[in-house]
């Protein structure tokens, strides 16, 4: 059981529970030194990082097919940006 | 199957070179669709908050973030326990695999509680799709992930009965590892969807 | 094992899609759908100034719609060969297939009859018109059975060679979900879950259109090798 636990993705686990704590701290005004526009393009950020991590460490889309791999890195790099754009008011 | 048997072969020391799909092509026609849809959602709801911005902010106050981050957290545990049951599978060890698999269930169970606990709270408060633009999105895209959580506990469930029964790493390796990216799927969806929904000003 | 009854049930698929269009959309008028906000006067004038291409669009739709049928009866007969006995997925591929022909019929009747007299009190014509969008967009429940049993047929498929590759499975899974928020249409009357919205009419129709043309080619690739076995 030791050899299962004790593999990376463990300490992608943490990572992601900890940006997820953070982001929760940004997100309600807790967290201070970060201006009040900057917060929703903050959190995008993190989110669709945390979105890459999953894909590439939980999906194994890291060693995936490179297509599939560029689809998926695609999707999170249109999305996140089309969402900056609707946020900056420039759609 | 090459992939099946590759992996069979050398379970854990698989290399870039190798590259191998997670699962058949069809659970990825299936993936990609399902997330293009869901980025649809994500957009139509940023720019009809963009629309009415105090109307969005002063709804999202009236929910607990505090349900969003632990359910968030529940997701990401549950992914994890997918991953450690995975990585059991390949190490053929099939009864922990069974028990992490019906651990990822259980975080699942929990997400659906406290899901139902939570629309339970806001329409108690009379808070309902029809109330404003803001409670159309929130119990829409939150209920239409629920759905897939639901479907999504349920393939969980058929791949713990799978490895209690045992694996044949060249038969049924290909249907885990697609149930496996099923289950991630419903995870990243919602980690775009709790600081959208939750946390966005 | 008739090639060409099969090839026939499958262009007239393409029958059914051109005249449907032609008739939906340039000669009636109906895409993009006139908003369920509009008031009864608005929906009534609809019908008298294009009284007679609402008319004749839906003669085009109802000549059209009946060359579905084929179509539907040539996916139930490639399951029946996935499936062997009892083709039980093939029976209730066949009957959602048969209700999604009738949820189409009915609304060009409804249509029909709301352009037969646009004289008529405003409220009704209104109400025939707000039935027929309804039928037409929101009854998921036939389409949705159609694609579950299609996916599954495809999944369990227990010849010898695949008919169908399973992709189109997931393909159809994707197509069951991607209904659903049609359902949503029943509480709104503007916005993206409106009977004219983004989410509750333009992704379903794009992805009926995406299934339509997975299905048509599965099918003539299934019907050529069957015939070259």
């Amino acid at each position: 059981m030791r050899q299962v636990v004790s593999h990376y993705t463990t300490w992608i686990w943490l990572l992601l529970v900890a940006l997820t704590t953070m982001s929760w701290e940004v997100g309600d005004g807790q967290a201070t030194g970060i201006s009040v526009s900057m917060v929703t393009p903050v959190l995008l950020l993190v989110a669709f990082f945390k979105v890459r991590m999953v894909g590439m460490h939980f999906m194994e889309l890291k060693t995936a097919p490179l297509p599939l791999r560029v689809l998926f890195e695609a999707w999170v790099v249109v999305t996140c940006g089309t969402l900056l754009l609707i946020y900056f008011q420039v759609i | 199957m090459s992939g099946a048997e590759i992996t069979a072969d050398a379970p854990m020391s698989r290399t870039r070179a190798e590259r191998h799909m997670p699962g058949e092509e069809g659970v990825w026609v299936f993936i990609m669709g399902d997330m293009t849809v869901f980025a649809l959602f994500f957009l139509v709801f940023a720019w009809y908050s963009g629309q009415a911005p105090e109307l969005f902010a002063a709804s999202q106050a009236t929910l607990n973030a505090g349900y969003g981050l632990f359910n968030t957290c529940l997701l990401l545990t549950s992914s994890w326990f997918v991953v450690l049951a995975m990585n059991a599978v390949r190490h053929r060890l099939d009864r922990q695999a069974a028990v992490l698999f019906v651990l990822a269930a259980c975080c699942g169970l929990g997400f659906s509680v406290i899901k139902v606990l939570e629309y339970g709270e806001k329409i108690g408060a009379g808070l309902v799709p029809v109330t404003n633009d803001f409670y159309m999105f929130y119990y829409i895209l939150t209920g239409l992930h629920f759905v897939h959580v639901v479907i999504g506990m349920i393939v969980v469930l058929f791949m713990a009965l799978r490895a209690w029964r045992g694996v044949n790493l060249r038969t049924h390796l290909s249907f885990l590892e697609g149930g496996a990216s099923y289950w991630h799927m419903v995870d990243l969806l919602w980690i775009v969807l709790f600081p959208l929904i939750y946390l966005m000003k | 094992m008739n090639k060409t009854a099969q090839y026939m049930c499958l262009w007239s698929a393409a029958v059914m899609g051109l005249l449907v269009t032609v008739g939906w959309w340039p000669v009636a008028q109906f895409v993009p759908p006139p908003s369920p906000s509009l008031s009864a006067e608005q929906i009534a004038e609809m019908f008298s100034t294009n009284t007679f291409g609402i008319r004749t669009g839906m003669l085009l739709m109802l000549a059209g719609v009946g060359f579905f049928m084929p179509f539907i009866a040539l996916i139930s007969a490639q399951m029946r060969r996935m499936e062997h006995t009892p083709p039980v997925l093939a029976y209730t591929q066949l009957l959602g297939g048969s209700m999604s022909v009738m949820i189409i019929i009915v609304p060009i009747i409804l249509w029909t009859t709301a352009a037969f007299r646009p004289e008529r009190n405003p409220e009704i014509t209104q109400m025939l018109n707000d039935a027929a969008w309804l039928l037409v967009a929101m009854a998921f429940a036939p389409g949705i059975m159609q694609n579950l049993t299609i996916g599954l047929a495809v999944l369990w498929d227990k010849s010898a060679k695949r008919v169908f590759p399973r992709w189109v499975a997931y393909v159809n899974f994707w197509m069951a979900l991607g209904f659903l928020p049609a359902g949503l249409m029943t509480y709104f009357k503007v916005g993206p879950f409106a009977w004219d919205g983004l989410l509750a009419f333009w992704l379903p129709l794009a992805a009926f259109a995406i299934w339509f043309n997975v299905m048509f080619i599965a099918l003539q690739k299934a019907i050529k090798e069957q015939h070259e076995a």
